[in-house]
């Protein structure tokens, strides 16, 4: 007797064919015709070797082309016009070598491209047991189930086997195509390589899973709202300035069947540097210590200080982590000045009267040569950048804030001298 | 004490360059884009009378990203901006996978080698000319080159901190892309997998804690290391290559005396630091390493034992 699950595969597949093929109108008979032919149909030593011949248009496939350019593909159409790609399968090894690639993620699933038409004989394929293991994988181990199967009368076992395995074959002859991007990549003095660069899409769809886990689980749900009443909760993440791309357009079933499961929708992970321009960019009026660089801003590096201050000892890594956030402190402040200077290129015309005479040197276009001639005025820009990390300590940390003494004003000044160049 | 030779493309401004660097991530191009072209700019020199200079490794620091997604009102995730060009021959749209681009100014710090003769010829004031003229016609990540500045060439030795920060403000304000492979490694090396090493140092982690008192403390911050140092201006960055098919050769190949392979995208993690922090240019600059053994085509640095020490006081 066959596997449940081969029963209710056949079932499903029968009752469709059913459905389709019956219609109100027919006589008793002719119902029961066509019940005949569909079990007919449906009988495995008819079923079994035609789809034996028509799995040779699906592949399984690690790396669909599909992704790389829709037109490519395996279908006979693309043996055709020439389009055809070979379908790769590759699993890769893992190694915790701090690459994302092939072999360093834990994903069971395998993409599969091809003729649509035949998905059936591929879902077929994918039948899990009763004993967890694939169809696919009984039949390529000749096991018990398998042969029981695949015995049929008038039917080498050896060679419907063959067929049925075509789908994870190795491919024999290697065809790529131009609408693929092949790359030169340099491997010796001279010598080339030329990749053609694929898409593993079962990672991609493994990425937006993972995203979507972090973004809609019920457990983030739950934290998050507990977060906002400020209530104990469990730790959570957040992600942000996610893309979406779509693969496929309104037929994502013409790409693979993951992109189809997915609706065509895959996450990218968002890669920038910092913006040096933002669009709302805070210009000083009066004085750039406060208005365009604030103690908000700083929170975190200041909490940090605090924190080494307050352990009470004073050993080099103490001394290290204090010096860390006062540079974090000057990287904040130059961050800022760029921004703020970039901001006063572009808006040529007015100048804001109301800042100090040091800082229009410092940061006004129009003085850049000024700066770097006569710097009388770093000395005072350096007292105030001084001045305001104190006050902005003190901000942050309120009542509970020390008194910075002569050692941390000290520290500060032979931070802040090697980053003079830098405020220039 | 050794000399380095540095050849300093300030402020190239490309138009359209490839915002996919890989299937995962969105951004700023791939550092195989960069290396590849100066590696082009390299051939071309050869052949125009410079046949021993070598661009051995190359640093890239970014003044101006502008990434073309579009956000609507109330969307949390951003679309891309396609243009689907170019049209088919009725006027409609193609079909087309999206593509997403950027516009870029973009200085490339290039660490030359040459022979004395070669060296010579370059110092001759026709050869920023040429060089000029070389990247008129280039394009760079797939966008179009539409101006820079004079490039300029520059000697200094290993040992000058001084020099070589001074070459690296002259190139602020600007983010220097380094690799911080070693963070995923850590990840990897402790049983994550690399997506989900990945996603850690991508995403803001809220903790949650309760002191003596009975006050509940929410905390939100980005991953720290072991030690509880925050590493920087996290990215994702495509740094090369994984053949994933036997070397051989392949119908359809773009040059059938080449031995081809499929391949595909390797993302790890990165860092923009901001110029006026390197101290060695080690830090930034960026090689060719293939390793063929594990089918790696990599573009990597060397590890720099500068890590710096940020210490969070949380001990």
């Amino acid at each position: 007797m066959s596997d449940p699950a081969i029963e209710q595969f056949f079932h499903e597949r029968k009752e469709a064919w059913l459905k389709k093929n019956l219609k109100a109108t027919m006589s008793e008979m002719e119902v029961r015709a066509k019940q005949l032919e569909c079990d007919q149909f449906f009988e495995l030593k008819n079923w079994l070797p035609d789809a034996a011949q028509r799995i040779e248009s699906r592949a399984l496939a690690s790396h669909p082309s599909k992704f790389s350019h829709p037109s490519t593909g395996v279908g006979k159409k693309n043996k055709a016009n020439g389009t055809y790609v070979t379908p790769i399968l590759f699993l890769g090894h893992r190694s915790p070598d701090g690459f994302l690639r092939t072999g360093n993620v834990t994903c069971a699933e395998v993409d599969s491209v091809g003729n649509a038409a035949e998905l059936d004989v591929e879902d077929f394929l994918r039948l899990k047991l009763s004993d967890g293991i694939t169809l696919l994988d009984h039949i390529e181990q000749k096991t018990a189930s398998a042969q029981a199967l695949l015995r049929l009368d008038g039917y080498d076992f050896e060679q419907l086997r063959t067929s049925f395995l075509v789908v994870k074959s190795p491919p024999k002859n290697i065809v790529t195509n131009s609408k693929i991007k092949q790359v030169y990549f340099l491997v010796g003095e001279g010598e080339y390589h030329q990749l053609s660069i694929l898409t593993h899409s079962a990672y991609l769809f493994e990425q937006r899973r993972r995203i979507d886990a972090i973004r809609f689980s019920e457990q983030a749900k739950e934290a998050r709202e507990k977060r906002r009443n400020n209530q104990l909760g469990e730790n959570y993440q957040e992600i942000y300035h996610l893309t979406t791309i779509g693969y496929g357009g309104t037929k994502p079933a013409n790409i693979s069947v993951l992109n189809n499961q997915n609706a065509g929708k895959a996450h990218l992970l968002l890669s920038m540097p910092p913006e040096l321009s933002p669009r709302n960019v805070q210009l000083p009026t009066r004085n750039f210590f406060g208005e365009a660089l604030y103690p908000k801003q700083l929170q975190v590096t200041f909490q940090a200080f605090h924190r080494l201050l307050s352990t009470g000892h004073n050993n080099v890594n103490i001394r290290k982590g204090r010096d860390y956030r006062i540079q974090e402190y000057l990287d904040q402040l130059i961050l800022k000045m760029w921004q703020v200077r970039k901001a006063f290129v572009e808006q040529e015309y007015s100048r804001p009267e109301g800042l100090p005479a040091y800082q229009k040197i410092w940061l006004f276009p129009e003085h850049e040569q000024e700066r770097a001639d006569n710097q009388a005025w770093l000395a005072e820009l350096i007292q105030d950048a001084t001045r305001y990390f104190n006050v902005s300590y003190k901000r942050v940390l309120g009542s509970t804030a020390f008194v910075l003494g002569d050692t941390e004003h000290f520290a500060f000044a032979e931070v802040i001298e090697q980053n003079k160049e830098a405020l220039l | 004490m050794s000399v380095r030779r540095l050849l300093v493309l300030p402020h190239l401004k490309i138009h359209n360059a490839n915002a996919l660097s890989s299937p995962f991530t969105i951004g700023f191009p791939a550092m195989t884009a960069w290396l590849g072209f100066v590696h082009a700019l390299q051939r071309k020199l050869n052949a125009a009378g410079y046949p021993s200079l070598d661009l051995v490794a190359t640093g890239v620091i970014s003044h101006q990203c502008n990434l073309q997604t579009f956000q609507g009102p109330g969307d949390f995730v951003h679309s891309i901006i396609g243009t689907g060009n170019p049209l088919d021959k009725e006027g409609n749209r193609s079909a087309f996978i999206e593509e997403a681009r950027c516009h870029l100014d973009v200085s490339l710090l290039i660490e030359y080698q040459a022979d004395e003769e070669t060296q010579q010829l370059m110092r001759q004031p026709d050869f920023i000319e040429v060089i000029s003229h070389q990247l008129m016609r280039m394009k760079v990540a797939g966008g179009d080159l539409q101006a820079f500045e004079l490039p300029l060439l520059q000697v200094l030795d290993d040992s000058d901190e001084v020099a070589q920060g001074k070459v690296m403000r002259s190139l602020m304000p600007g983010f220097a892309l380094i690799e911080r492979r070693e963070l995923m490694q850590q990840a990897m090396e402790q049983g994550a997998d690399a997506l989900d090493a990945l996603l850690e140092y991508l995403t803001i982690h809220h903790h949650c804690t309760e002191d003596n008192d009975g006050n509940v403390i929410w905390k939100s911050q980005r991953k720290v290391d072991g030690d509880g140092d925050k590493p920087g201006w996290i990215v994702p960055i495509a740094t090369g290559f994984q053949g994933i098919s036997e070397l051989g050769e392949a119908k359809n190949q773009r040059d059938p005396n080449i031995p081809h392979r499929f391949a595909e995208s390797i993302v790890t993690l990165g860092e923009f630091r901001m110029a006026h922090r390197i101290k060695q240019l080690d830090e930034v600059l960026w090689r060719y390493h293939t390793d063929l053994n594990k089918n790696l085509y990599l573009c990597q640095q060397a590890q720099t034992e500068s890590k710096e020490t940020a210490n969070d006081g949380f001990y």
